[in-house]
């Protein structure tokens, strides 16, 4: 019998079981409590003080992904005339809304309440519009201009910007929902978002070990609930077991592949419907993906002070609402702490704040550190963008290289 | 007898990056990417702005820029699924095309140019390169505060980069200047329809690429001219009254076609078009202050914020007051903010009545392909 070449974590079941407690309560469990849909970089913090459920549309389209559903989904869209390069997880999601018995949870629960934040890219406004026209519900955008220059502190005006219009969502929300905002909610609600964000930051951190105790399908299927339930006491539960399981790993020296040899970071979103598949590829060679760029999105700490001008700080300040030179710079960054051996970045058809400018990005990166790096041409979403058998030879020439130097 | 202006904007749109600095002696150039651009503000700065456009040109004799060197192409740097506007500018730049322009400027847009901004400042480390980051909720309450400092950061730089003062008296003779141009181009419009369309685009494009000053004079003579001639004379009897919306159109195939078919352009919706001219800077008070507040007044473009049908509204509008039989959307492949707004904009026209067209454009797209989509979609319009 081969060996797997995946250990499954024991935390796994009880994963499966939180994202599904998520996703039912907002569908069947609401008790009369408003729902929100917001984008994976909303400061869901305020809702949730407020007593506002989020659902994340992002999430439900990476879950359409890995289930196999987003072609299809894709599909119906395109033919209202949406064109076939947009967005695959806002086509997934857009596509659940239109024919819902094909959609995995049969789509998700119409919302009361739109909340965009841009800070990840400008897909999110023109998705969110189309939702919004939809279902006829009211929209709040929320404006993080881009940081270009690359400052040690955010520019005051754009903080006073983004802060501002904070206190135009509260009194957006306490409008449509009837609810109302408390300052000392928002308080612990922070602090429980900052607990659970500083485990996830732990466990990652836990992957500098070798063997890694984690490699990138792992990261990816757990960060689910950093990124939907952060500022619960739920997701805090959950990722203190998670991080002592990784931490006995780590003090078992348990790796997260049967043999780690070589040490790899990841750069952009997974592709969903091949997660386990296409990291395979890898792990035959003995490579395991130690961090990445990605999940590491929510592993920030909401500053203290003003809970308000925390919040305003934190998110304008996210990795995607930064340069190129910025985020080519936390790659270099990773790759010594992490001590790795080289970089695969997914240029995501999908997602382009996230893959234009990856060509200069390897490039810097390698002279930098003197890495390898690999691009490969897929989708988050969309296996029409995912040609497997040109995928695997780069790969295969990749760590070919990796092995023989 | 003075040149013909409407000759000199044709020969402009042909070929407006080569021999720049020589066709306008003592002039600076400084690059923009977008109508949100402030202009007003480079040129109280001594600078003509100039917008880098896609637009076909013969190839520069040598090919060495200020790049990474010889044989650096934009596919090294941008992927397949880029826009044209953002490959073709970028490769016009590689190429050593825009060696005349001392600094370029980007306005935060979409995400291509998010990313085009980035990729520009990296590979040309010897030039300028500035972003002034617009705001995208323009309803909202903070976004002219917000743009106010950003524009009065933008200016800071150009004055610390330049070793230059921007006064408020050079900024209210700049508007003043830019206020012209925009009714000049109103006025134009206005007689547009006794004119080739082919004519009115080059007009409008010609003023992003050359001295104000100077696409003021011609413009005024152009129109003045115009007194007393009678409309040209239409193929048919009642041609085809057309609008096209999009981003920017970045040749004449379209237009021609559309003119050789006998119907005519009355109205557009476009970054080469009526985008770019709408609405007058204010020109009392704070003048950075009254620029900001143009930017948040003008008609929007998809990717801006404003209502959830500013853009349907306006496109409704500009059909009932041109009496419109039909609108084009000319449709750049790859383009996120414009694709995203097509289902719901065709819709909304649907929904009124008034049949639409969506022409997807490459770089290059072959003249028959436009010309049998054209055709087909004219034809429908007749019966």
């Amino acid at each position: 019998m081969p060996e797997k070449r995946y250990k499954k974590l024991q935390t796994a079941a009880e994963l499966n079981k939180l994202l599904e407690w998520h996703y039912t309560q907002a569908k069947y469990l609401r008790f009369g409590k408003p729902l929100a849909w917001v984008t994976s970089g909303a400061p869901v913090e305020i809702l949730r003080a407020m007593g506002i459920l989020a659902l994340y549309p992002e999430n439900y389209g990476a879950l359409c992904g890995a289930r196999g559903a987003a072609a299809t989904l894709c599909a119906v869209v395109e033919g209202q005339g949406y064109a076939q390069d947009l967005c695959a997880y806002a086509k997934s999601s857009l596509g659940a809304m239109l024919v819902p018995k094909q959609a995995p949870l049969g789509g998700l629960p119409r919302p009361d309440v739109l909340i965009c934040c841009n800070n990840i890219c400008g897909t999110v406004l023109k998705w969110y519009e189309a939702v919004a026209r939809f279902y006829d519900v009211p929209l709040f955008l929320l404006d993080t201009p881009f940081l270009h220059d690359e400052a040690d502190t955010l520019p005051p005006h754009v903080v006073a910007y983004v802060l501002a219009q904070l206190g135009d969502l509260i009194e957006f929300l306490e409008r449509h929902t009837r609810r109302r905002f408390q300052s000392a909610k928002l308080r612990e609600t922070i602090e429980l978002a900052n607990q659970a964000t500083a485990l996830w930051l732990e466990i990652r951190e836990l992957c500098k070990a070798k063997p890694s105790p984690l490699n990138a399908p792992d990261l990816f299927v757990n960060m689910a609930p950093v990124v939907v339930l952060r500022g619960t006491r739920e997701c805090v539960d959950f990722y203190r077991r998670l991080k002592a399981e990784v931490a006995q790993r780590v003090a078992q020296g348990v790796g997260a592949i049967p043999r780690e040899r070589y040490r790899l970071l990841w750069d952009n979103i997974a592709i969903w419907p091949k997660l386990y598949r296409f990291y395979n590829l890898f792990v035959d060679y003995d490579a395991c993906f130690v961090v990445d760029t990605y999940t590491g999105g929510w592993s920030l700490q909401l500053l203290g002070g003003d809970p308000l001008d925390g919040l305003a700080r934190t998110y304008t300040g996210v990795f995607l609402n930064q340069s190129l030179q910025y985020r080519a710079r936390r790659m270099i960054e990773m790759v010594e702490e992490f001590a790795v051996d080289g970089f695969v970045m997914h240029s995501n058809r999908s997602c382009k704040p996230y893959s234009l400018g990856q060509y200069d990005m390897k490039r810097l990166v390698s002279e930098r550190t003197g890495r390898p790096g690999l691009i490969i041409e897929a989708d988050h979403c969309d296996l029409r963008a995912y040609a497997e058998e040109p995928i695997k030879t780069r790969v295969q020439a990749f760590m070919e290289t990796m092995v023989q130097s | 007898m003075p040149t013909d202006p409407w000759n000199t904007f044709a020969a402009v749109v042909a070929d407006p990056y080569t021999g720049w600095s020589a066709r306008y002696p003592g002039q600076r150039a400084c690059g923009v990417l977008c109508t949100y651009a402030p202009e007003e503000i480079l040129h109280a700065a001594g600078f003509v702005p100039v917008r880098l456009l896609p637009l076909p040109s013969p190839l520069p004799e040598s090919g060495r820029g200020r790049g990474r060197g010889l044989g650096d192409t934009s596919e090294a740097h941008l992927q397949s699924y880029t826009c044209s506007l953002a490959r073709n500018v970028l490769e016009q730049g590689l190429q050593g095309r825009f060696t005349f322009l001392e600094g370029v400027l980007f306005s935060h847009t979409c995400d291509t140019m998010q990313g085009l901004a980035d990729i520009w400042r990296l590979n040309f480390p010897s030039q300028f390169v500035a972003t002034v980051v617009q705001p995208v909720a323009l309803a909202s309450p903070q976004a002219q505060t917000y743009l106010v400092a950003e524009l009065h950061q933008f200016i800071a730089r150009l004055e610390a980069q330049f070793d230059i003062t921007i006064t408020d008296e050079a900024l209210r003779t700049s508007i003043r200047l830019y206020n012209q141009n925009r009714d000049l181009l109103r006025q134009l419009y206005a007689v547009r329809e006794r004119l080739s369309s082919v004519v009115v685009w080059q007009a409008v494009t010609a003023a992003m690429l050359m001295p104000k000053e100077e696409h003021n004079a011609l413009l005024s003579r152009a129109i003045g001219a115009m007194a007393g001639e009678a409309a040209i004379p239409a193929d048919s009897a009642s041609p085809a009254r057309l609008i096209l919306t999009g981003a920017t159109l970045d040749d004449a195939t379209l237009l021609e076609v559309i003119e050789a078919a006998g119907a005519r352009v009355v109205a557009d919706d476009l970054c080469t078009g009526a985008r770019y001219f709408d609405t007058p800077v204010a020109v009392k008070g704070d003048p950075i202050a009254a620029l900001a507040q143009r930017q948040l007044q003008r008609l929007p473009c998809p990717c801006k914020y404003r209502s959830l049908d500013a853009r349907a509204q306006h496109l409704l509008a500009l059909a009932a007051r041109h009496h419109a039989d039909g609108v084009i959307f000319v449709l750049k492949k790859f383009c996120e903010p414009h694709a995203w707004d097509y289902p719901y904009l065709a819709a909304a026209l649907t929904k009124s009545g008034l049949p639409h067209l969506l022409l997807e454009t490459e770089q290059t797209t072959p003249v028959e392909q436009v010309r049998t989509r054209v055709e087909a979609f004219l034809e429908m319009l007749k019966k």
